[in-house]
Formats: C-alpha cells, sequence, structure tokens
C-alpha cells in the first residue's frame, strides 16, 4: 500500500510539475513556434520570489499572495524577453534566431541567480505542511499542483475557444499568413503568448518551491523535463501536456521504486523515445501536413 | 631593370626572414616550464557554479587562506604564491579545457583541485602529459598511484570511509544494513567499497538505492531500502541538502533506523535547512580528525587558531564553511609548500617521489600528520578521519565523536 501511495502520490505530484512546464511551453509555441530554453529558469525564478519572502511563519494568505506576486514578475520578465527575442525576426517560423536568444536568456537567470542567491541549493520551508495517506507523509503541494494544472488546463481553453484575443492566438498557430491577412496584431498577440506562458510557470514555480530543485543549475532539467512531456503528449497540445506529465512522473517513481535509482533519468527517455518511434506527432498530435 | 631589383630586394627579404627563423628555432623548445623566477603560479580548479558551487567556495575560501599563510611565511622557496582560479562549473569537459588553460596559457606549476573523481579522470592525461603535480579533492579508490602519480588527494578516502562506516555498524552489532548514494563517481565508488567491506564483515546487505544530486523527492528510493527491513543505512552523500532530503523522506516515511554517513552528511546547517534539527538525532557521519571531540574535550590548539585565523580572513563566509573541509584545502596549501621545499624542485615526479618518501615528515597546519605513501596518494587516511554526531557539536565547528 505505501508503494502505491508514494508511486501515484508522489509520482502525479511531481508530474504535474512537469505539466505546467510543458503546458506553459505550448503556450508559447502555439503563438510563436518558439520554444524557449529558459522556460526551466523562469520557474526557478518563480521559486526563488518565494524563498526571499517565506518564512516557517508565513501565513498561509500572504503565501497566497507571494505565488500571485511571483506570477506576476515572471509574466513581466518573459514578457521582456519577448520583445527581445521577437524584435529582429521577420517571421518565428522562418528564422532561428529565438534559439540563440532564449538560450542567452538562459545563461543570465541562471548567472542572475547565481550572482543574487549564491551557489547553495535553496530550501523553502513547506508551509502548507504534509497529510498522511497509508502511514506515509505527503505534502499537500502535490495534490494543490495537479489541481493547479487542472484548472490552468481548463483556463487556457476558454481562453482560446472563448475570447477573441485567445482565438486570434490559437489562429497565429494555424495558420500565421492569413492572421496576418486577417489584421491579427501578430506581434502583440505573441507576446501574450509570452506573457501568459510566463504567469503559468511563475505561478508554478513560486507555489512549487518547497519541493523543486532551487539553484541556478536546476532549470535546465525541468525544461528538459517539460519539453519531454510536451512531445510525448503532442507539441502544442495542452490535454497531452496534462496526461504526459503525470505519467512521466509515475513511470520514474515505478523505474526507482522497482529498478533502482539509476534508471530515473533513463526511464522517461525510454517513453520518449518509444513515443516518437511510434507516433513522431506525440500521442495526441496531430501530424502537420507539409507542402513539397 | 626596376623588375630585376624589385626580385633582388624580394629575394633579400625572404632570406632574411630564413635567417631569423634558423636562429630562432635553435633555441630549446619550451616543455612549458615556467620560469623559476617571479611568483609561483599555482591553479584553483574549483566549481563555482553549478551543482558543486557550495563546496567548491568552501575550498577556494581555505586555499585562499593557505595562500595568505604561506606568502606570510615568506612563500615558497622564496617565491609568493600567485593563485590562478577557474571554475569548472562540475563539469569533467570544462575541467579539460580549465587545466589546459591552466598549464598552457597560465603556466601553473601546480593545481590544488579539481573537486569531483569524474572530473579529475578527465583531467589526468593533461597533467601527466605536462608533469604538474596536483591536490585535487578526489574520493574514488579508482584514482590510484598509477594512474593519479604526481596526484595527492585531500578528501577522505571514499574507501576509507566506507571501512570506518561498516566497522561502526558492526560495532553496534547491526547485520542487516542498506546503502544508499548519490551517482557521482565517488558515490559508485562508495558504493562497491560498501558493499565488499559489508561482506567481508559478514554484514547482509538488504538494498542498494542510489539518487541524483539535487534530488528533492527521495521517497521512492527510503521505501524500496525500507522493505528490506535494516538495522541501518549506510549512506554515501556529496551534499549536505541531499541527506537532508534523505532524512526528510524517511521521516515521511516513519522510518526511524540510525543512518551512518560519509563525509558529507555531516554538513549540520546544509540538513538542518531541510529536515531540521531533530532529524540528525540518529545520524552519525565521518569527519577531518580535528573537528572531532568528546564533550568536555578541548579542541586541538591548531583546530583553535584555525577557527579564529579564518574567521578573521573571512568574517561574512564564516557561518556558512565546512569548516574541516576549508581546513583541509588550508592544508593543502602548506604540503604542496614542504613538497616543493622538500623535493627541491616544481616537477609533477619529484615533488611526488619525495611526498611518498617523506609523508611522516610533513604536517598539515590544521590536520598533523600525512598519510600518503608510493601505494596510496590520499593524504589523509584511516588515522586521520573520526565518527562524529552531525546534530552535536561541542564547539563552533567541532562535533561530537561518536565514539565518546
Amino acid at each position: 500500500m505505501q508503494e502505491l501511495v508514494i508511486t501515484l502520490v508522489s509520482g502525479i505530484g511531481q508530474g504535474a510539475i512537469i505539466t505546467l512546464v510543458a503546458m506553459s511551453l505550448n503556450v508559447l509555441y502555439n503563438a510563436t513556434g518558439i520554444l524557449n530554453f529558459a522556460q526551466g529558469d523562469f520557474l526557478v525564478v518563480g521559486g526563488v520570489v518565494t524563498f526571499l519572502v517565506v518564512h516557517r511563519g508565513t501565513s498561509l494568505a500572504i503565501l497566497v499572495a507571494i505565488v500571485v506576486a511571483g506570477a506576476v514578475l515572471v509574466g513581466l520578465m518573459m514578457g521582456a524577453q519577448g520583445v527581445l527575442t521577437l524584435a529582429r525576426l521577420r517571421s518565428s517560423v522562418d528564422q532561428h534566431s529565438w534559439l540563440v536568444t532564449t538560450l542567452a536568456a538562459s545563461a543570465i537567470i541562471e548567472s542572475c541567480i547565481l550572482l543574487e542567491e549564491g551557489p547553495a541549493q535553496l530550501v523553502v520551508p513547506n508551509r502548507p505542511g504534509t497529510f498522511e495517506l497509508a502511514g506515509v507523509r505527503q505534502p499537500w503541494l502535490y495534490p494543490v499542483l495537479l489541481g493547479l494544472a487542472i484548472v490552468a488546463f481548463f483556463g487556457l481553453r476558454a481562453f482560446h475557444g472563448h475570447t477573441t484575443t485567445g482565438l486570434a492566438m490559437s489562429a497565429l498557430r494555424q495558420d500565421l499568413d492569413a492572421a496576418r491577412a486577417a489584421g491579427a496584431p501578430i506581434r502583440l498577440l505573441q507576446l501574450a503568448g509570452f506573457g501568459i506562458s510566463g504567469l503559468l510557470i511563475g505561478v508554478t514555480g513560486a507555489l512549487a518551491a518547497p519541493v523543486i530543485s532551487l539553484s541556478q543549475s536546476s532549470g535546465i532539467t525541468y525544461a528538459l523535463s517539460g519539453f519531454a512531456a510536451a512531445v510525448i503528449g503532442g507539441l502544442g497540445n495542452q490535454l497531452g501536456a496534462l496526461i504526459a506529465g503525470p505519467v512521466l512522473g509515475v513511470l520514474t517513481e515505478v523505474a526507482i521504486f522497482h529498478l533502482g535509482g539509476e534508471y530515473e533519468q533513463i526511464a522517461p527517455l525510454v517513453l520518449l523515445a518509444m513515443v516518437l518511434l511510434v507516433r513522431p506527432e506525440g500521442v495526441l498530435g496531430q501530424a502537420a501536413p507539409r507542402r513539397v | 631593370m626596376t623588375h630585376s631589383r624589385a626580385t633582388r630586394c624580394l629575394g633579400a627579404a625572404i632570406g632574411l626572414m630564413l635567417v631569423a627563423t634558423a636562429a630562432c628555432s635553435t633555441k630549446k623548445p619550451s616543455n612549458n616550464t615556467a620560469s623559476s623566477d617571479g611568483p609561483l603560479k599555482v591553479g584553483l580548479m574549483v566549481p563555482l557554479t553549478g551543482n558543486l558551487a557550495q563546496p567548491g567556495g568552501w575550498i577556494q575560501e581555505g586555499v585562499e587562506y593557505g595562500v595568505k599563510q604561506v606568502n606570510a611565511a615568506g612563500g615558497v622557496d622564496n617565491r609568493k604564491v600567485q593563485l590562478v582560479t577557474v571554475d569548472t562549473a562540475g563539469d569533467p569537459t570544462q575541467a579539460v579545457t580549465d587545466a589546459n588553460k591552466l598549464i598552457n596559457q597560465d603556466k601553473v606549476q601546480f593545481i590544488i583541485g579539481p573537486i569531483t573523481s569524474d572530473a579529475m579522470t578527465a583531467v589526468l592525461p593533461v597533467e601527466n602529459q605536462h608533469g604538474v603535480a596536483s591536490i585535487p579533492v578526489v574520493g574514488s579508490a579508482e584514482l590510484t598511484p598509477s594512474k593519479m602519480p604526481y596526484g595527492f588527494s585531500m578528501l577522505l578516502n571514499a574507501a576509507d570511509q566506507a571501512k570506518a562506516m561498516v566497522t561502526f555498524a558492526q560495532k553496534k552489532n547491526y547485520t542487516r544494513v542498506a546503502i544508499l548514494h548519490d551517482n557521482g563517481q565517488q558515490g559508485l565508488s562508495a558504493d562497491g567499497a560498501l558493499k565488499a567491506d559489508a561482506k567481508d564483515a559478514g554484514l547482509t546487505v538488504t538494498g542498494d538505492q542510489q539518487y541524483s544530486v539535487g534530488d528533492t523527492d527521495i521517497s521512492a528510493q527510503a521505501l524500496s531500502l525500507k522493505r528490506g527491513n535494516p538495522q541501518a543505512v549506510l549512506l554515501f552523500p556529496t551534499d549536505g541538502t541531499d541527506v537532508g532530503h534523505v532524512l526528510q523522506a524517511m521521516k515521511n516515511l516513519s522510518w526511524n533506523v540510525p543512518v551512518v554517513g560519509g563525509y558529507g552528511a555531516h554538513y549540520s546547517t546544509q540538513i538542518a535547512a531541510v529536515s531540521g534539527p531533530s532529524s540528525m538525532a540518529n545520524l552519525t557521519a565521518t569527519a577531518y580528525a580535528p573537528f572531532g571531540a568528546c564533550p568536555g574535550q578541548s579542541a586541538p590548539s591548531a583546530t583553535k587558531a584555525f577557527l579564529s585565523g579564518i574567521k578573521a580572513f573571512k568574517p561574512n563566509a564564516f557561518a556558512a564553511l565546512a569548516l574541516d573541509l576549508a581546513a583541509a584545502s588550508v592544508d593543502s596549501v602548506s604540503i604542496m609548500k614542504q613538497g616543493m621545499e622538500g623535493a627541491g624542485s616544481t616537477s609533477g615526479a619529484k615533488f611526488a617521489s619525495w611526498v611518498e618518501t617523506h609523508s611522516g615528515s610533513i604536517s598539515g597546519l590544521i590536520n598533523p600528520s600525512v598519510s600518503a605513501s608510493q601505494s596510496s596518494h590520499y593524504l589523509f587516511g584511516p588515522s586521520d578521519m573520526v565518527l562524529v554526531r552531525p546534530g552535536k557539536q561541542v564547539s563552533t565547528g567541532v562535533y561530537e565523536r561518536a565514539d565518546c
């Protein structure tokens, strides 16, 4: 029973973090075609905001305010990154300078975290505490993060399906030229994509701070995990990301428990490879037609 | 006419160039030997970024203090030590680049670092080719004198630590133990040593798990080990924060068994930040001998002098320093001085030969004895190590010995 609890609760909890990273990547990808290498670092920035303010005696109300503030701050930072990334692009589809600018953003953020907070892993007190299930204590944050992922999924679905801005952003991914011809403000919509992605990753980092690794070098791990989940679910597909994250998390826990910790990083990569071999567009992705 | 005159001028110029080149080439080719005048350049290879940046910083503080002490005493053979620091970022590939830069560009004559066995393994071909002596911070038993002929590690050997941990478990009458370690080269080396020593001691290993440095959730590994119902856990970490996450995972499983740890398990400040001070109630860890004492006993005078000296030197960093690692780093500079002056040379081969045969006469500023020999290039051996309780300090930076 304890094995089941750890596998499911830890796996889904850690998987929810991966899902949220993947969903934030998808928001940006759908709006701009850009995969942000700095996404994991923005997750860490959100966590650092919580680290700077929260201590063992902080009330939950203050904690919520900090999480919101962290989300807004990261949203603004990603908006600024968007301005710099998109400034020289005629079209994100045709040019790939974003590869360099997003990598540069990642390096700058990591350096800033190192200069400000030093090299040690930052530890944030777990204010929401733990609950007990089958004799095992698990952080409340795990089910909360799963709830956040589900809320984010439905929120984004409603935004893209029922708001003018959301519909326009969806149109960018489907046909950029048609959207431009229809008079959609492309750059503004793409910047909005950066901002929304930043809000999502910022709230994730700020909320999950006690249960994620917070240091200047840990961002890339989360970015890669999020990217794997996004690809497995189908790049750009939020339902795919919502499912893939917990699947990856549970698979990792099962692999560690039964095979050993040395399989912690191998298991997700094996799943990724298998999915790409069988269905390269991802489990819920759609194969894109290519003009020849 | 003009054309033939120009041709003659060109020919003369080419001839002069050839003569000049020939003259230069009669100079002896450089073997990367730096000048014996001027300061003694010493390279310091530590991670200042990445997962191991914190211990890298501790070593840097210690070495800088050690250089200050050595220079205050006149330097090495009347040459002031000049430190050239590079950031390996904990990456073996980066370490190779750094080593090449230090040796070929900066012309260092000695290297302190790097600080992981992986990085040292990568750097060894460069150092061996140029005959540069070094004091790295490595613990893997695979780094034998034949592989590391000019290097002497300042870290407690993983194999010696494993033996001490298993011996302690035996003394406590544990017959069933589990092993948990990180996935670095030293952790993997320690795993092999722990399994072998446990088998020799007649202990049953009920489970063996590993984790990645930086993991925050080690529940699956802990539950897997708990399933085997061991009487104690033999833990070999690199970082105190990881130890905190291990102890937290065990607490979440209501699993309260003694944990006997390697060197990284005595970083009590890091551990307490994650799992709280009370989590260390059942924790024992290896440490350098001058930093262990029984209640009521005074720390050695050299330890006290070091503590007050480094506090004055680095007041802002003092509270977060792993003091015994910083002390070993100070000693590495002192041992470098003694070795070079004893050998009368900066040559790696001569330094190594002298240290191997004169270790009995070498003493660190804080650690009183050196145990290196032709069969072991670890400066500090089993007699320089104690087991301590990280949760209990008898005085600042000095822990209560577990054998009190």
